[in-house]
């Protein structure tokens, strides 16, 4: 064992006073005190070599002495002069090398422990061991510790010289983690208002340790003690007590009979932790008084404000209200979404009486900045075209906080990039009143997804097997110049997917499609999509089979609001029939055009916890010679709303008509059925499913009209349905999102059939789980309260009905 | 055989370093670079580290890993400054960024780098042959950040912004001023002035076609040969064609209301 000296450099050099600088040529260098490195490196790093015109005194010795350092290698670096010449000197360089790194070994820990703490040591072998890298090491195992709840870690480090030649030491950590030690009491000191329970509970950093407690965290950390402490704060400033104090804590252990099992019992140290309050009193609002606005009357700001007089003061509210409100208004945003960037507003709450406060704000307007530059970053694979059409924040716009968050809102829902990344940085330029912004995106996790799924489908159809393939980012441009195919052209935002599903049973289809959101650079979205489906059953003479193409436009509207957008589509279907229970025999085309208007405010793809979603579509196959005829409306409504916390209730309201123009040629093609999910219907293709969970859906559980004992289809429908979501794990990796729900639909043979509210109900329970590879599953199990009244269906009241999809629901 | 190649525990550290310049030499960069590790690890300080440090960023580089070859490359310059091999060097570090220079409509972040990197080079080696290599690499991935911003400013004006179309046109010129993009944002300038003057209320109109002639001179007054000539010439005949209707017409109602006085009189 051995120990080295704190490192110290010195540098011989005579009496700077009576030594003017003075230039020499170096006429010889030596170097002492080398075991490992070579002398001709020890003079390359100084950069002294023979011939060199160096300043005497000046920066070139204490320049190879920090050269030398910056090595790592040497402990102790001496420059000395070893002889003089008219013009040139002799110099020597003495150095002491620093021992090596062999290997280190960690001793008394756990294997899951040693392999974290070699992640945190930042000792590398062949480098340098020097007193500052251990005590650092040291450091780093006490901390490491500490962070699990071992308060009392014994760590002890030797040096063995292992190889005395290559001058390398073996470093040899001991350590003795000593006991775990949690919190095992919390208890208060003069709270008069709120019980410690529930003082404990606004803690929320640290716990107690209870025998039920498993998994929460009841080990003391600083950290987290002080974070506890500000809730603590917060609790009593949330509720009007603005003079709120912790007047003491304290921290210690004490030792305790551990309960195991009820029985045994082991004597043990646990934490306990005081803390010592002064409530005060609590404050009510008497006035709230403005100085300074001229944008805005002082009552709208104090309606922005929302405090009544004599409301209690709550301090978060205020502080929310003022300055940033995910939720809602706030007086802040009123100014920044018009440009008033440079908006600061400073409060004043004045004491007066026992316990009341008075709210006075001054504010300073400024001037209204404008934007100058719009920059991203980090869109690896996205074009950045993409990426700047979809902002709302554009050059020469007046600034707006509002278009910035709806930015970041837009990106993310582009899905190409990693939502908590996605960031905006301001930089203003308080002088020309101009902002740059700049958003910075993470793009390193795939978007493409692929769907594999299998199912089964129930009686008569079997199992499922169904694949599909998502490519979200995909550029045709690309693709047909032949480049990018590693594994497939990306970068222009466009859709493409191809998709196969079987059954067992004789159910086949194919499909593929593409979209394009922004048409030759417009916004304007081309969507194309082409599907063969197949029904052939086993055993049965019925064979069906579906050509179906379509094109679609859509744009974004700018009236009534931007939420709005427009879709046309025209499609053309060709349908083969032989053998169904109602249908005419042979072939049939139909040609239709249909406009849809929706608007869209829901802030997330998935799982949407504000906003709505109405859409209203008309369609129509005109009667042309050779085709069939109809005409269909469709409208829904849906909405989101966060109730408490994270908690979301969604509602949705459905109805739909489909109707003739004229006798002639009616298509009985696309009715309407209810039941089961996107996976269930799409054996039954020839008619117009809409979702229902709860029953199981396709062509034999489907709710629907029956004619002479056949199944066959209404032609109005409705749709009514509640859920209450909440969002449990919301990871990039995994998103979990289990939810209960009331679903009630019927259809209907015809208008005077219509009895909107005579429905068919189920309640449920599911779960929607989103994992990038997968795409979105959704599990629903539902109840049902009412049956298929047809006599011999399998579908009755009273049973529970399990559904699986893969898509998106919303 | 492979296994001859590899080091093993016991070589000392000419052999190891001769094994790894063999992969090297036989295209395994990849081996190559990990026995280059190797041997940096046991040979730090010592000739050989040196030179194993410079085929280490060489093997990267090889190896298209550019990324690790430009830190390496680096790394090898700031600790060998003095070493004969820095200009090669340094000269590949700021090359391995160029190589992670991606095509425009991706983010350029390695592009700046780049071109720091070849900067930096410049003002050390000026004059040499390398130096005239890196200011035609500059200007090549300058062209590339033109086009870039010349991009954004075509797609606001698709979509109508011409304001913000204007400041990227703006941004173009002042940024890239000695680029093809320049001479094409100047000609965009004009064009994007005709366009914006044409859907402005009648009081603005003036000083926006006037805009749209300044821009124009401008582009006469840097590009007095410039390829986009022709184009220029077309867009300013509108402007001024416009601009003298408008003062026509200013003329006309002056004197409609100078005669209207006079018979009021």
């Amino acid at each position: 064992q051995q120990t080295t000296s704190d490192s110290t450099s010195s540098i011989n050099i005579e009496n700077p006073m009576d030594n003017r600088p003075q230039q020499f040529k170096i006429l010889g260098v030596e170097v002492e005190g080398l075991t490992t490195s070579r002398e001709q490196f020890v003079i390359g790093t100084s950069g002294l070599q023979q011939g060199t015109t160096i300043t005497v005194p000046g920066d070139a010795i204490s320049g190879a002495i920090k050269s030398l350092y910056r090595t790592g290698l040497f402990s102790d670096i001496e420059i000395v002069e070893t002889g003089r010449e008219p013009g040139g000197i002799y110099l020597k360089i003495i150095v002491k090398e620093q021992p090596r790194l062999a290997e280190y070994t960690i001793k008394g820990v756990k294997k899951s422990q040693r392999k974290d703490l070699r992640e945190e040591l930042n000792l590398l072998r062949g480098y340098a061991v020097t007193e500052s890298s251990l005590a650092q090491a040291k450091n780093t195992i006490r901390r490491y510790y500490k962070e699990e709840g071992y308060w009392n870690t014994e760590i002890s480090i030797e040096k063995v010289k292992t190889d005395t030649v290559k001058n390398r030491v073996t470093v040899r950590i001991n350590i003795d983690a000593g006991k775990k030690l949690e919190i095992k009491n919390i208890t208060f000191d003069g709270n008069e208002q709120f019980t410690d329970r529930e003082l404990r509970k606004s803690l929320k950093e640290i716990k107690e340790d209870r025998w039920w407690k498993f998994f929460s965290k009841k080990l003391y950390k600083k950290e987290d003690f002080e974070k506890a402490k500000q809730n603590l704060k917060s609790f009593y400033g949330e509720r009007g007590f603005l003079d709120f104090r912790v007047t003491a804590d304290t921290v210690y252990t004490f030792p305790y009979t551990q309960r195991r099992l009820f029985v045994l019992t082991t004597p043990a140290r646990g934490i306990n932790v005081n803390i010592t309050v002064d409530e005060g009193p609590q404050y009510k609002v008497r006035d709230i008084t403005w100085e300074g606005n001229t944008v805005y009357t002082d009552k709208k700001l104090t309606q922005t404000l929302g405090f009544e007089k004599g409301e209690i003061f709550n301090q978060k509210k205020f502080d929310k209200r003022l300055r940033i409100n995910q939720s809602g208004p706030d007086v802040t945003s009123l100014y920044q979404d018009i440009g008033y960037l440079f908006f600061q507003v400073e409060p004043q709450i004045e004491v007066v009486g026992e316990d009341s406060v008075d709210l006075h704000m001054s504010i300073f307007e400024d001037e209204i900045a404008h934007i100058r530059e719009v920059s991203f970053s980090g869109n690896t694979k996205t074009h950045g075209e993409i990426v700047r059409r979809t902002l709302r924040t554009v050059p020469g716009d007046k600034y707006s906080r509002q278009a910035v968050i709806r930015s970041v809102r837009e990106l993310g829902q582009l899905g190409y990039f990693q939502q908590k990344s996605i960031k905006p940085n301001l930089s203003p330029d308080r002088e020309s009143n101009k902002v740059d912004i700049n958003y910075t995106l993470d793009e390193s996790q795939s978007t493409d997804s692929f769907e594999f799924s299998g199912g089964f489908g129930g009686k008569g159809i079997g199992l499922i097997l169904s694949a599909k393939l998502n490519f979200n980012n995909f550029s045709i441009q690309r693709a047909l110049r032949g480049e990018g195919w590693n594994p497939i052209p990306s970068g222009d935002g466009q859709k493409l997917s191809l998709g196969v599903q079987v059954t067992g049973q004789g159910y086949q289809s194919y499909s593929i499609g593409f979209q394009e959101p922004w048409l030759a650079g417009r916004p304007l979205s081309l969507g194309v999509n082409m599907s063969y489906d197949l029904i052939n059953y086993r055993g049965s003479n019925q064979r069906n089979e579906l050509i179906s193409s379509s094109v679609s436009l859509g744009r974004r509207l700018n009236w009534p609001d931007d939420y709005f957008t427009h879709r046309s589509e025209l499609s053309y279907n060709l349908y083969d029939i032989s053998n169904a229970q109602f249908l005419a025999e042979g072939t049939s085309s139909i040609l239709t055009i249909k406009q849809v208007l929706e608007r869209n405010s829901t802030n997330n793809k998935i799982s949407p916890s504000a906003g709505s979603k109405l859409t209203i579509s008309g369609e129509v196959a005109p009667p042309l010679p050779n085709f069939s005829q109809y005409y269909k409306f469709t409208t829904s409504y849906q909405n989101h709303t966060a109730l408490i916390g994270k908690l979301v209730l969604t509602n949705t309201v459905e109805y739909g008509y489909l109707g003739y123009l004229g006798e002639g040629q009616r298509s009985n093609f696309k009715r309407f059925k209810l039941g089961g999910t996107q996976l269930q219907q799409r054996q039954s293709f020839i008619d117009d499913n809409i979702d229902l969970r709860g029953f199981p859906g396709g062509n034999t559980g489907s709710i629907t009209p029956y004619v002479d004992g056949e199944a066959v289809g209404g032609r109005l429908y409705s749709k009514y349905s509640f859920e209450l979501r909440y969002p449990a794990i919301t990871q990039q990796q995994a998103q979990v999102y289990p939810y209960l729900f009331f679903d009630a639909g019927n259809a209907y043979l015809n208008f005077d059939k219509f009895q909107p509210f005579e429905l068919k109900r189920s309640v449920g329970v599911g779960t929607r789980i989103y994992l990038p590879i997968l795409g979105l599953v959704d599990l629903s199990y539902g109840y049902r309260l009412d049956g298929i009244q047809v006599p011999g269906s399998p579908v009755r009241a009273g049973e529970w009905q399990f559904l699986f999809n893969i898509g998106a629901p919303f | 055989c492979k296994n001859e190649n590899l080091i093993r525990r016991g070589d000392d550290l000419e052999t190891a370093f001769d094994k790894s310049m063999r992969l090297f030499e036989n295209g395994k960069y990849r081996d190559a670079a990990e026995g280059f590790e190797t041997v940096l690890e046991i040979g730090r300080g010592t000739d050989i580290g040196q030179q194993a440090q410079y085929y280490l960023a060489e093997s990267y580089f090889k190896d298209k890993r550019y990324l690790l070859s430009a830190s390496e490359f680096e790394r090898y310059v700031s600790l060998f400054p003095r070493s004969d091999k820095r200009k090669d060097a340094q000269f590949k570090e700021a090359f391995s960024y160029y190589k992670l220079s991606p095509r425009y409509k991706l983010d350029q972040k390695y592009t700046r780098k780049a071109i720091e990197k070849f900067r930096l080079f410049n003002s050390r080696y000026s004059g040499t042959p390398e130096a005239d290599k890196a200011a035609n690499y500059i200007s090549e991935m300058r062209e590339k950040l033109a086009r870039k911003l010349y991009n954004a400013a075509q797609l606001y004006m698709v979509t109508d912004s011409y304001q913000a179309a204007l400041t990227y046109y703006d941004l173009t010129i002042d940024k890239y001023p000695e680029t093809i993009w320049a001479q094409r944002s100047l000609v965009g300038k004009i064009n994007a002035y005709n366009i914006y003057a044409g859907r402005s209320v009648q009081s603005k109109k003036q000083e926006r076609y006037q805009k749209a002639v300044d821009a124009y001179e401008k582009f006469i007054q840097l590009f007095p040969n410039g390829e986009y000539r022709s184009k220029a010439d077309e867009y300013v005949d509108k402007a001024r064609a416009a601009l003298a209707k408008i003062s026509n017409s200013d003329s006309q109602a002056k004197n409609s209301t100078a005669s209207v006085d006079s018979s009021s009189e």
